[in-house]
Order: C-alpha cells, then structure tokens, then sequence
C-alpha cells in the first residue's frame, strides 16, 4: 500500500465516522484539537485500522499519534512489522 | 425408599444435573436412566452444540469441567451475523460480533464425546447409571414416593423424580403441561467432515475482510448467515467436523422445501447460495429435522417432588443458544429443592418462585425470539435488536444465575422476580419496536451504516455488562446493579426508537408510533399487553439537531455507544418532528407549538 492509498483510506475511515467533510481533513490535521476527536472516537479509529494492517496496535504507541500525518505514518510502520511478522503486543483489549 | 432422585433420562440435562445433585447433596442417591449404551458416536450424536455464557457458567464453574471443556472442546468466539444481502457476496454483507475474543468464556461442544465423558464422571460422583434400559412410564405418588417403570420390569421408587427424557417429555404429556410457542419454525441440520468457516466463502483478495478477523478466529464463533425469515448456523466441533443448521419461520419457508438432503441443498443455493457453492462437493455425514420444534410449559418444578428439566420442559429456539441455558436453570433450581429437602429444609414456597422465575425468563426469552424473522436481512434493526437482546440477557437473566440469587430464601426470591417482570415488560416494549421497524422496511435487506458491528464494542456499557459477569456481588449489590441496569436499559430502549425514526424517516414514522401506541404515550396497539414506556427526553429535540461535538457531550453514555456501534441514519427531518408524528400516529394529541423549522437548534 502506497502512502497515498493509506492517507485516502483513512481520510474515509474519518469522513464515515465522525461526520467530517473529507475537503476539511489535510495531513497536517490535528486529530484531537481541528477534527475535534475524543480519546472513545481514537479507540474506534484504531480500532477500524484493523482492515488495513490485520494487526493490534501498540497502544503506548498509538497514544503518540497527534496528526492525520503520523496516523499515515502509524499505518505504514504497522504494516512493514506486519511484513516482517513481528509479535502483536501483548494487550488484552476489554470485551 | 429406595433412590432419594430417580432421573428419567441421562443425556445432557440428566447427566449435568445428577453431577449438581451430588455437588449440593454428596450423599443423596440418585438413579440415572438411560435408554441408549456407552460409546456414543462422536460428531453425529446430537444437535445443540453452541453454549452460551450461562450454560458455560454452569458447565464450567458449578460443576466443575473447565479444564476438561477447554481441553476436549473448543472455546467459543461468541455469536457472529452477517445479515444484509444474503445472495451477494459474503464480505459485503455486513458482521455483527465480537471484535475481540470474549472474556468471559463458552464452549462449542461436541455431544457425543461430551455425553460420553459425563456418563463416567457421573458414576465416578456416585450415581448409578441404569444404561440401556428405557423408562416405560411414571407413577406420581405423595409421601411413599414416585414409582418409575423401566423397560425390564423393574419399579425403581424415588421421593423425588426428574423427568429428563428430553423431547419424549413423559411427565409433560402426563400432566399436560405444554403450553403452545409464539415462535413456529422448523429447522434441519447436517454435519460436514472437516472445517466450514467464513474465510473459506470469502476470496483471498479481500484483505479489509480478512484483516479485520486479527486472530484469525471468526470461525470459533456460532457464525449465522441472516436472511428473511431464516438463519443458517456454522458450527465447529472439537472433533474436526462442522455443524451446519437451516433455521426457518414457517410463515416464511415451508420445511418441506428443504427436509431431505437434496432439498436443503437446493433450498441453499436459492438463499445462501455461496455457502451452498461450498458445500457442493461435501457430503453431509447425518441429516436430521425437526419440524415446528418450539413448546412451552405451564409448570417445570413441584413441591410434590417432581420436576422437568432441560427439553423435557421446554425448547423456545436455537438462536442465541439459549437451550443449554434453560436447561441449566432447570437443573441447578431442582437440584437446590432436593438438597434443601435432603437436610429436611425444604421450604414450599422456594419451589413455587424457583418455578415462577424459570417461567418468567422462559416467557422474556420466547418474547425475544418470536416473530422476528423480518429483521434478519436489516442490519441495522438487526444489530439494534442484538444490543437489546444481550444487554438484557446479561443484566437480569445471566446476573441472577451467576450471583446466586437462586440459591436464597423464598422472600429474596420474589423480590428479584418482581424486578424480572419490569425487564420483561421493558422487552415487550423492545421487540415490538424492532418488529415493527424491520416490518416498515421498505427494501427486502439494508446494510445499515457499519462493516461491522461490535458485539460487544470495546468500552461500552455493553461490553461492561458482559464483564461484569466475571465479578462476584453481595445480593445487595446485585440488586441495585440490576435496577440501575434496567434504568439504563430503557435508555437504550428509547435511543433505539430514535434510531429507527431517523431510518425511516417522516413516511413511516406515525406508523411506527400506531404500532408502538402506549410506549410512547398513545393508546394501547392492537394486539395484545402494554410493555413498558419509554423515556423520550430532550435528546429527542433539542439534543440531537446539534453538531456532533455538542451532540456528544450531551448524550448519555448508551446514546453514544449506540451511536458508536451501529452509526447513524440522517432522517429527513429532524427528530423532533418525527417523535411528534409518531405520537400522533400512536393518538397522543400534541397541543404545544405544532412542529416546525423554528425549534431546530434551539
């Protein structure tokens, strides 16, 4: 998946979830303060990243995330450990 | 007297339910009889394989069998949809089921090696297993005991006798005690040696789908294919083979169109036909069917020392797996009555509510799966309805077993009944709503807003609902938990008729409120008792037109789970207007300023 394809599919992941005009998200978007997301709506996109990368994110490293950029970044670094099949980390998600 | 219990019967419900007796009462002498002999065929033995988180709580923590379910069966991934479309492909059909696997644990069993193997623990508890030898009838008798005829001539005479003959319901048909189903379907069933699971159906080339399933453990859960008035189940056994069951509504399929092997493939290829496409070159091990299965009982416990458990009482339906529940209800209740009169404690009135709470729960869940073959095919009414269902089968009826409301005084017991009949009330109101939104439909199937619908979502009151079963409570916490719940679940209730106004928009929604009548304030609908009303508070106007950040905020929690797990409709008009029409529909006469652009935002 090129950089592209991964920023596109998750200019969709955002525009379908959270009723964001995809014209209003840029690269350099701030998640939390311009596309006004909470800390449940990141739980719900990680979650939704799944179809991209068929891994569990790391959630210390998911805490970093603060731009549609390094969430594009995130993708891109989750799916070469994929490639490279390194372990999942080690997290119980709640049920 | 000879034998303290006399059990007709010794398959699942007889078999658990002689291992709870002696776990309660370790020196009561119990008699176990049972037509068939050891071995018992694997894979092919009997249907009703899923169980559920009550059943498992049952199996595996009263009495005992973790460790042997994890290592002889397998662990269960929950229940799975996928509703939607079910001729077009299954990757575009959208899931409804857990994303993560489930914490609290159940089991995929194989009844055969199962039955087998509780046949010896049995013996090793110390019953006596009479094998081989039918029941040829019961004579209920007072003080001198129940006398059982068995197919050798021998009278065994117990002061307690338990009829867990199954389907055969000996005492049931004595006593006439069956009561007639809402639900009226008929279902067959095949096994397939090998692995049947979802993947197998979807091309490689869908990554997104394949992706989604992490762990690669779709294929652990009860996996359903949902459409019209039917549902397919997908079952995997621990002895490599897979169980396959068609599920249908009469009012909807005929049995005869899919009763012999060559018709229910047939009948596949017209409804599911890419499962069917799988199946060609597999041959079905066994085939068996079981027309208009559903029954009900006026009575399954009796001061007089008699009971009937598992599907000698009762069978509403296979959805949801609900049969090994109601048999372990009826086996811990009758069990605790005959402990209780082995110390010479055994108080009357304890057996009456112990017998009116297992009526109750069987009346609340027959409500739930009755009639509600038109929501299948709509994923949105159908992860609607899941939500309902589970939040309410986890709060009341699973948190009264796994707290041990059961095993309290008669006073304690009623007290929890009377908070029961306000959560089946409360579920009236829910199936009709969900019925009556699936039935106003206008598309024989809708996607809905979501891929995929978290059964439960992570961090949702659903998903603490379930976790909560793994906590232990004292009664008075358990009892307060319950009440809050239920207050939650009227919230829940009522978000779900927002949600289905917004679906259907302003042409249907005084339809929806005439079918809904007293629930939203109007008159009684035709048929049949009020359920409880629902809470429609500003959310319904001055909430929901706001942006979505200012609609968070001021959402309750379960608005925005529910938000959060089946998306949202845009109604055509805002939903102020369209309770409004849905109360004039329901015939409440709205007097205060006529609906208009005016509130909008305000």
């Amino acid at each position: 998946m090129t950089r592209e394809e991964i920023y596109q599919s998750i200019v969709e992941i955002l525009s379908d979830s959270f009723e964001l005009d995809p014209d209003s998200i840029k690269p350099e978007s701030t998640l939390y303060e311009e596309l006004d997301l909470d800390s449940i709506d990141a739980v719900d996109i990680f979650v939704q990243l799944r179809d991209l990368t068929g891994r569990r994110p790391d959630p210390e490293r998911a805490k970093e995330v603060r731009t549609v950029d390094e969430l594009v970044t995130f993708v891109e670094e989750e799916l070469a450990a994929a490639e490279r099949g390194d372990p999942e980390p080690d997290v119980q998600m709640p049920t | 007297m000879e034998w303290d219990v006399v059990v007709c019967g010794g398959g699942l419900a007889g078999l658990t339910f002689a291992l709870e007796v002696l776990r309660s009462a370790p020196e009561a002498r119990v008699a176990v009889v049972e037509r068939t002999r050891r071995p018992l065929p694997e894979a092919c033995h009997k249907v009703g394989e899923s169980s559920v988180e009550l059943a498992s709580h049952f199996f595996g923590e009263r009495l005992g069998l973790t460790d042997y379910l994890s290592e002889s069966h397998l662990h269960k991934n929950g229940l799975r949809f996928f509703s939607g479309d079910s001729r077009g492909p299954l990757h575009e059909r959208p899931e409804i089921g857990p994303p993560e696997f489930p914490l609290v644990p159940s089991y995929q069993l194989d009844r055969g090696r199962l039955e087998n193997d509780l046949r010896a623990r049995v013996e090793q508890a110390g019953a006596t297993l009479v094998e081989g030898h039918a029941v040829t009838s019961i004579a209920l008798g007072d003080r001198g005991g129940h006398q059982v005829s068995v197919d050798d001539g021998r009278t065994l005479v117990g002061r307690w006798v338990v009829d867990a003959s199954g389907r055969k319901r000996i005492l049931s048909k004595q006593l006439d005690l069956r009561l007639p189903s809402p639900a009226r379907s008929s279902a067959a069933w095949f096994r397939i040696a090998g692995r049947v699971r979802p993947r197998d159906l979807v091309p490689d080339d869908e990554r997104a789908w394949h992706q989604r399933d992490i762990a690669d453990d779709r294929w652990l859960s009860t996996n359903h294919l949902m459409g019209r008035g039917y549902w397919v189940w997908l079952i995997p056994l621990s002895t490599g083979f897979t169980s396959v069951g068609i599920v249908a509504d009469q009012t909807h399929h005929a049995i005869a169109d899919f009763n012999k092997p060559e018709r229910a493939r047939a009948w596949l290829a017209a409804h599911e036909p890419e499962l069917a496409a799988h199946l060609e070159d597999l041959s079905f091990e066994d085939f068996r069917t079981m027309p208009d299965y559903s029954y009900l009982t006026r009575q399954a416990l009796s001061p007089d020392r008699w009971a009937c458990i598992g599907e000698a009482a009762s069978f509403i339906d296979p959805l949801y797996s609900l049969g090994g529940d109601f048999l372990s209800l009826s086996c811990c209740y009758t069990a605790r009555c005959i402990a209780d009169d082995l110390r010479g404690e055994l108080d009357p009135e304890v057996v009456r509510e112990l017998d009116a709470i297992y009526l109750l729960l069987l009346q609340d869940s027959s409500r739930t799966l009755s009639r509600n073959g038109a929501i299948f095919p709509h994923a949105q009414v159908l992860g609607a309805k899941l939500w309902w269902d589970f939040f309410n089968y986890w709060s009341f009826m699973c948190a009264h077993f796994f707290q041990e409301v059961w095993l309290q005084d008669a006073a304690t017991l009623k007290r929890f009944r009377e908070l029961g009949q306000r959560y089946y009330d409360l579920n009236t109101t829910a199936q009709r709503l969900l019925e009556a939104w699936a039935e106003l439909e206008d598309e024989p199937f809708t996607n809905g807003h979501k891929k995929m619908v978290g059964l439960p979502l992570p961090r949702t009151v659903l998903s603490e609902a379930h976790q909560a079963l793994g906590e232990r409570l004292d009664l008075d916490a358990t009892y307060a938990k319950m009440e809050a719940d239920l207050e939650v679940g009227r919230e829940l209730v009522g978000e779900l008729l927002a949600h289905a106004l917004r679906d259907l928009g302003e042409a249907k929604a005084a339809e929806l409120g005439r079918r809904l009548g007293a629930a939203i304030g109007g008159r009684e609908p035709e048929e049949r008792q009020a359920g409880m009303p629902l809470v429609l508070g500003e959310r319904f106007t001055r909430v929901d037109p706001l942006p979505r950040r200012e609609r968070l905020e001021a959402y309750s929690r379960i608005a925005r789970d529910l938000e959060r797990a089946l998306g949202r409709a845009e109604g055509d008009r805002p939903l102020g207007e369209l309770l409004d029409r849905a109360r004039v529909g329901a015939g409440v006469r709205i007097s205060s300023p006529a609906p208009s652009e005016s509130r909008v935002g305000a």
